[in-house]
């Protein structure tokens, strides 16, 4: 027996274990749920404006012109993503289509970042080698990923097609969604010129808009990279991503980051990490309390003395 | 008559803002001094203050505080800025009036409390710093360490983001993280680290590759703030420069050079080592008799245990060795010594990592026994200083606490002092940057200063045996106390700012009657 038919007979013995495909499911994910959290601390981090520098200014020039413009900020950002979630994300009835559009934008943007021009603008942009390095895994993976949920969505709606079908096109497709995709800004533009006149308010809105998706997109990224770097295998990590977008973790990524920005909006922002502190009013009260310490019973062991001296927290052994 | 002007920076948190109040105390007894040589003094005051993003400037009343110093009523005067009195919307002014009203000929002389006044806001744009600081006529205290703070802030930026980690260049991240480690391996910033530092710096803001793109982040905070920085630098040539130890001097010349390496030729004219005011001592002399009040209080708590107490001040985190600090703790417990620990924090709560870590050492080893004060407990020390002399004082009397400063990085180290002063407490501390100084300047004990965790554990054990034979005070050298006392005591430090400003006066008198001798003689000629 040659060595490759060992290996083929060791194999083929493992793939009918079932307990062990079980354990090795288990690994797989509880590593993956580890480095997902960790990517989403990131996020997270990025989404703070006391360390994202970018994202204080933009929250803080929209909340300025809003106001003075006589806009809720608050209701204006609602607005501004209501129309943003029905561009993308849709009646939400069917899932797969908001996936396939995030997806295709996801693969047209990695093309871009291996030398491919802006399908739209025609525009060329520079890379670096880890970017395309990164860019690379993103297309095996979407490439993967998409004809599957094509024939699965025009299965939905009862048309027949083939992944071989939608393989062969599926620069087009991606193009035409990413199209649909880059447009969202565009509405969100038109609806705040039907609004008001203030070119200032029109361009930190685009600003604040553009920062929100760019934030979304690159954490859809991030998350895909992170299942990359523990599970290198393209097949494999489609199938994750394919199933984590049914269960709508895009949706609810992006409704987290809306609402972290969100949070934000309509009022003041908080210190950048090394900036000074901001100092704590003190009542009046509390103040008068410590200049003139009440005095103790009789009962004192100190005979009347003023002991309103503030006392230990004590942790202890039991 | 001479009229000065005295600018404090109040937003800060720790030092900065302890100073802040320890030299308005200073130029209050300041003034009495001019007056004394110059018939008359005026001071005008002013406050930095941070409001949300934005640094907001006030005009303070000065002679009403004069009043109340000469009262005795230190408590009034200290309110008055802790408790943000001085922020009456009345007393609001805006940037171009300070500007305006710190430009005026007729001020003699200006004091500004801290270097950093001039950065985080734009009070530091080259335009407004050419119409202060244009005469030579001022004084700048500086309290940290600029080229330090830079590589914290890359440090974190590049090292400690995961976000950052993950994508920037290994060799980069690799330097950043060495420079770093040398930097706390030697306890300041030498002059590799500090050329370094400007080297990475520039790099990571001018570069086009990834490394730069992912520092973005921190770009335009940093660009501008070290533009600023720099602007503040080239006025230091005139004016003098008040460091409160050789070492900051040093630290600080090292950053001038490695930025003169791109073509500027920056140094400090008037260079000046003196103690930062200490307010707490005038407070301890107005008050002594409710500070002994409190002590008593404490000592009620302290005195029956069979304990020696490690007492802990200042901030919880990495740099400032609080870490070690309760591994110490933790080893002691598990050899059995009966040893209880203080912490007074004010950023720590029931919610905190570290209170997490202290709560697991009581639920796993007997004899664990932590006492936590603070803002996030509800029972700062600090909010009311007379309760805090009171405390140090009681564990001074009751012998049987040992102060521990693990700080990696220390321009100064007031609270180290405040501990020595008040409680005559036996106090140990790591042998870097501005505690050595103390300890080479004499202050600090040479016995109690460690180089690492195993020098600091077995000089703790020692200790601890000497306090459980009676030989506490074999640590304590009074003499020394009573003279550190004398000299942070802010009427001393005015006397200090007396001379600084007298040599300043004197000598502009002098050159003015030199150019009307001249003039004279010309005219004579003529």
């Amino acid at each position: 027996m040659a060595l490759d038919d060992v290996v083929k007979n060791a194999f083929a013995q493992l793939s009918t274990d079932n307990s062990l495909g079980q354990q090795v499911y288990n690994a797989i994910i509880s590593s993956l749920n580890d480095t997902l959290l960790t990517t989403a601390k990131q996020i997270e981090m990025q989404l703070d404006p006391r360390v994202n520098r970018a994202l204080k200014y933009t929250i803080e020039g929209f909340n300025i012109y809003s106001t003075k413009d006589n806009m809720n900020p608050s209701q204006l950002y609602s607005d501004m993503i209501n129309i943003y979630k029905q561009n993308i994300f849709g009646n939400s009835t069917n899932n797969t289509f908001s996936n396939i559009l995030l997806l295709s934008t996801l693969y047209i943007r990695a093309l871009k970042k291996l030398g491919n021009p802006d399908p739209i603008t025609g525009k060329k942009e520079y890379s670096t080698r880890q970017e395309r390095e990164n860019a690379q895994n993103i297309i095996s993976i979407t490439a993967e990923l998409l004809p599957k949920l094509w024939v699965q969505y025009y299965n939905s709606i009862g048309k027949n097609v083939t992944e071989q079908e939608i393989m062969a096109n599926l620069d087009k497709f991606a193009s035409a969604l990413y199209g649909a995709y880059s447009g969202v800004t565009g509405s969100i533009e038109s609806y705040i010129l039907s609004k008001t006149p203030n070119i200032s308010l029109l361009e930190s809105s685009t600003r604040l808009i553009s920062t929100l998706n760019e934030t979304f997109i690159s954490a859809i990224e991030a998350s895909t990279y992170s299942i990359y770097s523990k599970l290198q295998i393209p097949e494999a990590v489609a199938l994750i991503l394919g199933k984590l977008g049914q269960i709508g973790l895009y949706n609810n990524t992006f409704d987290e980051i809306y609402r972290k920005i969100g949070s934000y909006i309509g009022q003041g922002l908080n210190l950048q990490y090394n900036q000074p502190v901001v100092p704590q009013p003190v009542q009046q009260q509390v103040q008068n309390q410590h200049m003139q310490p009440k005095k103790l019973g009789p009962s004192s062991p100190l005979q009347g003395i003023n002991l309103n001296t503030p006392q230990p927290k004590v942790v202890k052994s039991p | 008559m001479a009229k000065l002007a005295l600018l404090l920076d109040r937003r800060w948190s720790g030092g900065v803002s302890t100073h802040s109040i320890g030299l308005l105390l200073s130029a209050l007894a300041l003034k009495k001094l001019i007056e004394e040589r110059y018939g008359k003094a005026e001071v005008d005051l002013y406050f930095i203050a941070q409001e949300g993003d934005f640094s907001k400037f006030y005009k303070g009343d000065f002679e009403q505080l004069y009043e109340k110093y000469l009262e005795g009523d230190i408590k009034e005067i200290i309110n008055y800025v802790t408790k943000n009195i001085y922020k009456k919307p009345s007393n609001k002014i805006s940037l171009d009036r300070l500007v305006d009203e710190l430009s005026r000929d007729d001020i003699d002389f200006k004091i500004f409390g801290n270097l950093g006044s001039f950065l985080f806001n734009s009070l530091g744009e080259k335009q407004n710093l050419d119409k202060i600081l244009n005469k030579g006529n001022f004084v700048i205290s500086a309290h940290s360490e600029f080229a330090g703070d830079l590589l914290t802030d890359i440090y974190e930026a590049i090292v400690l983001n995961p976000y950052a980690s993950k994508y920037v260049s290994i060799e980069t991240r690799k330097k950043i993280e060495d420079l770093f480690k040398r930097r706390l391996e030697k306890g300041y910033t030498d002059e590799y680290v500090a050329k370094e530092v400007i080297m990475i710096l520039n790099d990571l803001l001018y570069g086009d590759d990834i490394d730069s793109l992912i520092f973005n982040v921190k770009k335009g905070f940093l660009e501008d703030e070290v533009k600023k920085y720099t602007n503040l630098m080239t006025k230091l040539k005139e004016g003098y420069t008040i460091f409160p130890t050789d070492i900051l001097y040093k630290q600080t010349n090292n950053l001038l050079k490695s930025l003169n390496n791109f073509g500027l030729n920056l140094f400090i004219r008037n260079p000046v080592v003196m103690h930062e005011p200490m307010y707490m001592v005038t407070l301890e002399k107005v008050y002594s008799e409710e500070v002994n009040i409190y002590k008593e209080s404490y000592k009620e708590i302290y005195k029956d245990t069979d304990k020696v107490w490690l007492l802990y001040s200042g901030r919880i985190s990495p740099e400032r060795g609080s870490n070690e600090l309760l591994k110490l703790y933790e080893d002691l417990i598990k050899e059995g010594k009966k040893v209880g620990l203080i912490i007074i924090s004010d950023n720590i709560d029931e919610d905190s990592e570290f209170y997490k870590k202290i709560s697991e050492l009581a639920d796993k080893y007997k004899g664990v026994e932590v006492h936590l004060y603070g803002k996030g407990f509800g029972n700062s020390l600090h909010e009311y200083p007379l309760y805090y002399i009171g405390f140090l004082k009681s564990l001074g009397e009751l012998k049987n606490t040992i102060y521990i400063n693990p700080t990696y990085l220390e321009s100064y180290g007031l609270a180290t002092l405040e501990a020595l002063i008040f409680g005559n407490l036996i106090t140990m501390y790591r042998d870097v940057s501005g505690l050595r100084e103390l300890k080479e300047r004499g202050y600090l004990n040479y016995i109690l200063s460690f180089k690492n965790y195993q020098e600091l554990k077995d000089k703790i054990i020692k200790v601890i045996e000497d306090i459980k034979n009676g030989k506490y005070d074999s640590y304590i050298n009074k003499d020394v106390i009573e003279k550190l006392k004398e000299e942070v005591d802010p009427e001393k430090i005015a006397e200090k700012y007396a001379e600084i400003i007298y040599r300043h006066l004197e000598s502009q008198s002098t050159e003015e009657e030199t150019i009307i001798n001249k003039n004279e003689e010309v005219t004579a000629v003529t």
